[in-house]
């Protein structure tokens, strides 16, 4: 009921007395028409998502990812695989039927990795060789803490020893890696590889000629005693290993010496002799993680002492001036591929030793190299002349922070000329060379005529430069690159495995996109009118 | 030059060695030799061939991998899922063209572009759970509730590192 009042002063206006209650009824019944309204476009809403969901059903059982063939989808597991997520076969076959179908494949189930610390690695080792059917295995164990079921893993592994390829074994203490490589006395047939990774280990002193036992990677001293396809032998520890304790038969060794907790003291002699019981070598790499106090490499004893390698191929040194030492010390009359990288700041000493090493080696040894990489060490440019003088059969020449002139690029073009097979450089952080001396270089050297892919002699020796990398070198300028490239491969980017890649280094970011804007259009076009010999990769 | 059809009916015109990088046609026009026909693709369509050509004539003049490298590249050290900076610009479009553009390199047999493509996919589903990779590509679950069992089971082994 009304206020009289308000009912009073609203007569005086000329309002009814059911004029609130009118409106008041219309609201309500617009409120009821909207609540049918609004049920009705949650029921077309709801109908709408359940179109929606059937679409995306649909979709998601016809999709591209799903109706990939399953050699196609083999193809992308076998990729994570090798890319070191070894658990991939498993994910996979949990998204739908179609990937599981394609996971039956027992190849994609023959990387095998096992860690002592995880839940039930028996069993889980058990799943995996039950799908690898009899496919040849690559078995990773990283033994950490709990060793509890690692003697059962390791009967059944050996059980299935004639699949194996690959065996790594990544143990904390070294006494867990002998021991596990010492159960490993049976015949493998298909093995290929072993990789073994020691993590905690410290000596104060290992100038000895051999170390005792308790430090040494005896366990594969007895391991594999048949294996005739076994090629390879990695090792990473903070150890050299000794003589005698890598099978002699062996063509490609690896040692990558990690940074120690407390000093260690190797020697040159030590490497020597380690070499000296590996005549069939055919790839060697040295690494040093780290070079300062932690590590000292003391020279050998007698300068004059040589190794003979008659069958080595490629050498691989990184790390500090002592370690390449070792050049002077052998003799490899198969050398195609040197690698010396630096690790360390040279100061002028070191620099000049290792050029005075390099030099005698090339000169005594003649390899007949095809490929010589320096990374971060500057010769003398009177050492490098030399050095390039020594190996006529060169094809490659890589240079990282490790400086060029003018004046030995000159020397490689023109009558005499040094490296006349050479058709490959890769030059980085040259400090000294120009562009001009380059651009010069590859014009001098282009064929007049014919495909330089054939690396036909010009009249003077020479072969055509076909390709050059040019990264962050401060005297080649943007047009030089332009020059470049209409007459070669001119290169401004890393390779997809490049070394440097891990380092950063060498992204030549700023040049390349001041290249870009300025000049990438004219060089495209440019490059795309000459015989299709030159091309820019930016 | 070699003129290319696609299953959309649009003609490409291009250059011999660009598109000699796919060994089916380079087998293609040894066979018939030298001939103005234009070759069918009916596997392909205009916008994916588009692609194609873009990546056979940026990498022209490369090396072709042969079965020889491939072996030895198996033996001696890991592959890994490492793509070029242009290789991974070429390749970032959307998922339908992605995997277009693998069908058709695994048609055409590129096998370069084949494997840029399945690195790629490799590396979107590198540390996923299925779920994850479901979600990523609209895949349904369409596993039965015994084979769903069986899945559970194994689910005790996903867990490695």
């Amino acid at each position: 009921m009304a206020d009289l009042t308000v009912l009073h002063v609203a007569r005086g206006h000329g309002f009814p007395d059911d004029f609130l209650e009118t409106h008041e009824q219309a609201i309500a019944r617009i409120d009821i028409e909207i609540e049918s309204l609004l049920r009705n476009v949650r029921r077309l809403q709801f109908r709408k998502a359940q179109h929606m969901e059937s679409i995306k059903h649909y979709k998601g059982l016809t999709t591209l990812a799903r109706r990939l063939p399953p050699e196609l989808l083999t193809c992308i597991f076998e990729d994570c695989i090798h890319d070191g997520w070894t658990r991939t076969p498993l994910t996979a076959s949990h998204v739908c039927s179609e990937w599981r179908k394609a996971t039956r494949i027992p190849t994609l189930w023959s990387h095998i990795y096992i860690n002592s610390d995880a839940k039930d690695p028996y069993r889980r080792t058990l799943f995996w060789l039950e799908n690898s059917k009899g496919s040849p295995l690559q078995i990773t164990m990283d033994v950490r803490n709990d060793l509890s079921q690692m003697s059962g893993i390791m009967d059944l592994l050996l059980s299935h020893i004639q699949q194996w390829r690959t065996f790594t074994v990544n143990s904390i203490l070294l006494r867990h890696a002998n021991h596990i490589l010492s159960l490993c006395n049976r015949p493998a047939p298909e093995l290929r590889i072993l990789n073994v990774s020691v993590v905690e280990e410290s000596l104060h002193d290992l100038d000895q000629p051999d170390i005792d036992d308790e430090h040494e990677l005896v366990g594969m001293m007895g391991s594999f005693p048949e294996a005739p396809h076994f090629h390879t032998v990695r090792i990473s520890r903070n150890i050299l290993p000794s003589h005698g304790t890598i099978p002699s038969s062996i063509t490609n060794l690896s040692i990558d010496l990690m940074r120690p907790s407390l000093p260690v003291r190797s020697s040159v002699d030590k490497v020597l002799r380690l070499l000296e019981g590996l005549p069939a070598l055919r790839n060697l790499s040295i690494a040093l993680q780290y070079y300062g106090e932690e590590r000292q490499f003391v020279p050998a004893l007698d300068e004059n002492r040589r190794v003979v390698l008659p069958e080595l191929e490629s050498l691989v040194l990184n790390g500090s001036p002592d370690i390449f030492r070792i050049v002077s010390h052998l003799t490899t009359p198969s050398l195609t591929r040197l690698h010396l990288r630096s690790t360390v700041e040279l100061n002028g000493h070191a620099e000049e030793e290792t050029g005075s090493y390099l030099r005698q080696f090339l000169e005594r040894a003649s390899p007949p190299l095809d490929l010589f990489e320096l990374h971060d060490m500057d010769l003398s440019l009177s050492d490098l002349s030399a050095c390039l003088g020594a190996v006529p059969r060169l094809k490659e020449l890589c240079l990282h922070e490790s400086d060029i002139s003018d004046s030995i690029i000159q020397q490689l073009h023109g009558p005499g000329a040094l490296c006349p097979l050479l058709h490959k450089l890769d030059l980085r952080w040259c400090g000294q060379v120009t562009g001009r001396a380059l651009v010069k270089l590859v014009h001098a050297r282009r064929v007049s005529s014919g495909d330089g892919e054939n690396h036909t002699l010009l009249g003077n020796g020479s072969v055509p430069i076909d390709s050059i990398t040019i990264i962050n070198c401060a005297f080649v300028e943007e047009q030089d690159i332009i020059d470049l490239a209409q007459t070669t491969i001119c290169r401004i980017v890393m390779q997809a495995d490049d070394y440097c890649r891990r380092f950063g280094c060498c992204q030549n970011d700023r040049y390349r996109r001041r290249l870009e804007l300025h000049q990438i259009a004219v060089m495209t076009r440019t490059s795309q009118n000459q015989n299709g010999v030159g091309k820019l990769i930016a | 030059m070699v003129l290319l059809v696609t299953s959309d009916n649009e003609q490409f015109t291009t250059e011999k060695d660009i598109v000699e990088r796919s060994v089916l046609i380079k087998n293609m026009l040894e066979d018939v030799g030298e001939s103005d026909q234009p070759i069918p693709l009916p596997n392909v369509s205009s916008s994916v061939l588009k692609k194609v050509l873009e990546y056979c004539e940026h990498h022209r003049g490369e090396p072709l991998p042969t079965a020889d490298s491939e072996q030895s590249q198996d033996e001696t050290r890991k592959r890994t899922t490492d793509i070029s900076e242009w290789d991974q610009k070429f390749i970032t479009v959307d998922q339908e063209m992605l995997f277009e553009i693998i069908l058709a390199a695994n048609y055409l047999d590129i096998k370069s572009l084949l494997d840029v493509g399945c690195k790629t996919v490799a590396n979107m589903i590198k540390g996923k759970t299925p779920e994850e990779i479901r979600k990523l590509f609209n895949i349904v679950n369409d596993f039965t509730p015994e084979e769903e069992a069986q899945i559970k089971k194994e689910n005790e082994w996903a867990e490695d590192r």
